[in-house]
């Protein structure tokens, strides 16, 4: 188990900046929360975690090492990742998919053995697919696809988990399910989890740090009482969000303020605005 | 995407709990081990009609003799030995070399269009023999004549330049390779045009015969030439089937998953390419058996490289070695270069995996 440090990381892209200067120290078994508006280099600072992209400047250490001089196996058994999408190219089926997070495990010509079998299963297990091991990966659905992905990372048994929008095309039982399971993991065995999440209550309510980005730079570092402030939320997304407290949880609940005011919400035609009304309301 | 009730349409009739729980699309049922007998028994089999039938039949009883160094008549030891044997054998390891370039490349660049001419190895190859055959000289390097030889040189050159110019900054995109390999294909396409254009009518004729690819000249000794590359680019090949079958989930996913993914470029580029460049020296072009035969077997088998690299060595060696004894028996004393009947059978079959399959693997 070891501590996950980026340092100074600065990122350009097709000349753009992506990253500025982000630092950060992850003790082993955090689960952190990645929260930013769309292009705040959320993603890239996965790819950079995972070593898949190699900042332009700084760098991210596993237990002191740069993750880009791991050899990609070794690194493999320590660093997982679900990206957005897995593509659907190819036919294998479910259980083939998991088994493919095995190997960093096997040798040139071993089979998968009785014990890499057992991790497959508990990781389909796990993520609730189980019934669909021997379906073609591409007659899947979106959700589907996104549980099997996440059974494959779980299956390179990592010490970080780093997930690009796990809960897309995830419904909300799916989610509660996925992020419990990954808070069990990070208290029973010690997982890291790191996740670009775009829904901030899912944040608040799961991980016990949010780190928020905004233009590329590390805006805010906290728990979630401290990161999802009006003040910081005002000044990343703009003046469209309120924050309140969960009706059972002492946890921040940010919810959305429409742009055409409450009194058009509220109004007469079941709570729709009317023909005309979204240019012309109140902010 | 197919849907699930787009393919269960045709159950309407049942009654809805019968209908439900069917698997969209069956996971393939073969058991690969028995494919890959059942490839090899066929492959026996081919072999022994191969050296059976022709202009003086050797029936199973003389070949086995022949094989087993019994006194046979000495004109159907000669005929086994000289003329049908290298052939076979020649034709076994074509096809093959071909086919397993062809899977490994259809898996490394995710296209199931994608065919081992596309290296760039076939107008490079193209452009060397244009040149021996131009040279026309009277030499020979361990019994094997100019034009292989130059024509294996020239696909190595023409994979050393389109690597080279694919290359930035220590990477490799898949896409240059297969833009390069077009580009330099095109120089080399003029160049045999030039060729045939300015040169006179024997090595128009003997150029043309080559482009058309045929085993009709085989002999141990373009075996011996061919064999160590083909079975040392199969094994590379081989060796990465497991990396292949991650790259299918796209080079970012597979180098997460712990596959070193330029070494697996390289490699199997490498392997391919040399595998392919043998093939085209000792039988000229001959077309289709890489892309056809491992989409065949990925339909049977499924898209495991581990099982499908083998199998589609089998396969190719097993569809090649048919075509070629048909090419020379059906039209008997006539020939027809073996690179014809498979451009045959195959163009239309390419047009019918277009129409199949392009949709699928953009999903």
């Amino acid at each position: 188990m070891a501590e996950l440090v980026a340092q100074g990381l600065t990122v350009d892209l097709g000349g753009r900046p992506v990253l500025r200067e982000v630092s950060f120290r992850l003790a082993p078994g955090e689960v952190v929360a990645l929260v930013g508006p769309n292009g705040a280099g959320k993603s890239t600072l996965l790819r950079c975690l995972s070593g898949t992209l190699r900042p332009g400047a700084g760098e991210v250490r596993l237990g002191g090492v740069p993750v880009h001089r791991l050899p990609p196996a070794y690194r493999a058994r320590r660093i997982a990742v679900v990206a957005q999408e897995l593509p659907g190219g190819f036919d294998f089926p479910v259980v083939e998919v998991v088994a493919m997070g095995r190997y960093p495990y096997l040798g040139r010509w071993r089979r998968e053995g009785p014990g890499d079998r057992a991790v497959v299963a508990a990781a389909m297990a796990a993520t609730g697919v189980a019934h669909l091991a021997e379906r073609p990966f591409t007659a899947l659905s979106g959700g589907e696809r996104q549980r099997v992905a996440i059974a494959r990372a779980l299956a390179q048994e990592p010490e970080w988990l780093l997930l690009d929008e796990p809960a897309n095309h995830l419904d909300l039982h799916h989610q509660a399910e996925l992020f419990d399971l990954l808070v069990r993991l990070s208290q029973e065995r010690g997982l890291g989890v790191v996740a670009v999440l775009h829904d901030l209550n899912l944040a608040a309510l799961y991980s016990r740090r949010i780190l928020m980005l905004h233009g590329g730079r590390l805006l805010a570092d906290g728990p979630p009482a401290a990161v999802l402030t009006p003040r910081l939320l005002r000044e990343v997304y703009g003046d469209r969000l309120a924050v309140g407290r969960h009706p059972v949880l002492d946890r921040p609940l940010v919810a959305l303020l429409p742009g055409t005011g409450p009194e058009a919400v509220t109004g007469p035609a079941g709570g729709l605005p009317a023909a005309g009304g979204i240019g012309t309301g109140r902010r | 995407m197919r849907t699930p009730g787009e393919k269960l349409r045709p159950l309407a009739f049942l009654p809805a709990r019968l209908r439900t729980g069917l698997p969209v699309r069956p996971r393939p049922q073969t058991r690969p081990r028995t494919v890959l007998l059942l490839l090899a028994g066929a492959l026996v089999a081919a072999a022994v009609v191969a050296a059976w039938v022709g202009p003086v039949p050797v029936p199973p009883r003389q070949i086995l003799a022949g094989l087993l160094g019994q006194p046979v008549p000495a004109a159907v030891h000669s005929i086994l030995w000289r003329i049908r044997l290298p052939r076979i054998l020649l034709a076994v390891l074509v096809g093959g070399g071909l086919a397993v370039s062809g899977a490994a490349l259809q898996g490394l660049l995710r296209n199931p269009l994608a065919d081992p001419y596309l290296l760039g190895v076939s107008g490079g190859a193209s452009v060397g023999a244009a040149l021996a055959l131009w040279l026309d000289l009277r030499w020979e390097w361990a019994g094997v004549g100019l034009v292989p030889i130059l024509a294996f040189a020239g696909a190595l050159a023409a994979v050393a330049l389109i690597w080279g110019l694919s290359r930035t900054g220590g990477r490799v995109a898949a896409s240059h390779l297969v833009l390069a390999g077009v580009a330099v294909g095109a120089v080399c396409a003029a160049v045999i045009s030039y060729l045939q254009s300015v040169g006179d009518e024997r090595l128009t004729k003997a150029l043309l015969y080559w482009l058309a690819g045929g085993l009709g000249s085989a002999t141990w000794q373009h075996l011996r030439l061919a064999a160590p590359y083909v079975l040392l680019g199969t094994a590379v090949l081989i060796y990465f089937a497991r990396d292949l079958d991650l790259m299918l989930m796209g080079e970012e996913a597979a180098a997460q998953a712990g596959v070193n993914v330029e070494a697996t470029k390289t490699w199997v580029w490498l392997g391919a390419s040399l595998a392919t460049a043998a093939t085209v020296a000792v039988a000229g072009l001959i077309g289709f058996v890489g892309l056809v035969v491992p989409h065949i077997l990925r339909l049977a088998l499924g898209p495991s490289h581990r099982v499908l690299l083998p199998a589609s060595a089998l396969g190719g060696g097993l569809l090649l070695l048919v075509a070629d004894t048909l090419g020379r028996s059906l039209w008997a004393p006539q020939e027809l270069p073996v690179g014809i009947l498979t451009g045959l059978m195959g163009g239309p079959f390419f047009l019918w995996l277009l129409r199949r399959e392009l949709g699928r693997f953009s999903g």
